[in-house]
């Protein structure tokens, strides 16, 4: 191959290179590769659920659905449920969840003295009280679910019925 | 019967009134969620939050959308698949800015740093967050509430809500 030749194809392929960077560069963000978590479908089932046992038992919660690092996912608050429920229910959830234990059996993490920086340092408020349960798929933590706005067994009762589910 | 008895008599009559008038007042109210006209509900807040999820899905768009009530606390909130997952708050924020102040999210931006707003965003804990992309949901006059989204460019977001809510409403027959 001549010289010139040589340049022609450098040149073509350099093109090509830059050409096919840029459609990339034009393309959307990638999607996140987030921590493992139920899917939006299955933490709308679940909270359906959840509103349902709730009617059954004559109470109105609020619920929510974490992924196993505590992020919501989604939430719903029944009519009559008091508006700091949905904190409780979110706060019951995400303990649940970075713990992969029921929220009630926290209580003792949350009288310790490194509760409160830790509540401090995770955006929004850690409630280590009954009515979270935590969510398996395969024997792996993938996140948990939170209720709040009656008693917190009844709470808890709620949630178990809404992990059927899954 | 002389006026003494007379004077005696109504007297009587009006304490027994106001006695019983003080009585009922004393009962204990009922513990409400919300009052005020058309108090926007979790059914509702649900329907609006599917409709900006069709109109998200169909632009490709991963969104996070929350719809909160006249107050500004929340109803109900979504993460679609693949939704970045700080979007949740940033949605949530959104909205409650929208409600609170009854006004696009995106005319409080330009005020974010006043010290009304910093002050108002420190007594919600420091939820608010001061940009484009929710739109307060008006009933008979009434802010009933506020839908806000993230996850794409803030005009799509705004876009967004707003889609979902006119399909919402219409939907309704609003």
């Amino acid at each position: 191959m001549s010289r010139v030749q040589r340049g022609s194809v450098l040149l073509s392929g350099v093109l090509a290179a830059v050409i096919f960077a840029a459609s990339g560069a034009a393309q959307q963000r990638g999607a996140p590769v987030a921590p493992p978590g139920p899917s939006a479908d299955q933490a709308m089932a679940a909270l359906h659920a959840a509103q349902e046992a709730a009617t059954a038992l004559g109470v109105s919660l609020s619920c929510a659905v974490v992924d196993s690092r505590g992020d919501l996912i989604a939430l719903a608050r029944m009519d009559g449920a008091r508006f700091f429920t949905t904190d409780v229910a979110r706060g019951k959830a995400r303990m649940s969840a970075l713990f992969g234990r029921p929220s009630g059996d926290m209580a003792d993490f949350g009288n310790s003295p490194a509760f409160q920086s830790f509540n401090e340092t995770l955006s929004g408020p850690l409630y280590p009280f009954q009515g979270a349960l935590p969510i398996m798929r395969n024997g792996e933590l993938i996140g948990a679910m939170g209720c709040s706005g009656a008693a917190s067994q009844v709470d808890e009762d709620a949630v178990r019925t809404a992990l059927s589910v899954f | 019967m002389n006026q003494i008895t007379r004077i005696s008599r109504a007297i009587v009559a009006i304490m027994l009134v106001a006695g019983c008038v003080t009585a009922s007042a004393g009962a204990p109210a009922e513990l409400t969620a919300q009052t005020g006209p058309q108090r926007l509900t979790l059914s509702e807040a649900q329907a609006i939050i599917a409709a900006a999820q069709r109109d998200a899905a169909s632009k490709n768009l991963r969104l996070s959308i929350a719809v909160v009530d006249g107050r500004g606390d929340l109803i109900a909130a979504t993460r679609m698949p693949d939704a970045r997952p700080t979007t949740m708050d940033t949605a949530i924020g959104k909205a409650m800015g929208a409600a609170i102040f009854g006004r696009p999210s995106a005319e409080l931006a330009e005020r974010a740093n006043s010290s009304l707003y910093q002050n108002m965003n420190e007594a919600t804990g420091g939820r608010l967050r001061f940009f484009q992309g929710a739109v307060p949901i008006v009933r008979d006059g009434y802010t009933v509430g506020a839908v806000g989204a993230s996850g794409a460019s803030s005009q799509d977001d705004e876009d967004n809500v707003k889609a979902a809510l006119a399909q919402w409403a219409s939907a309704v027959g609003l």
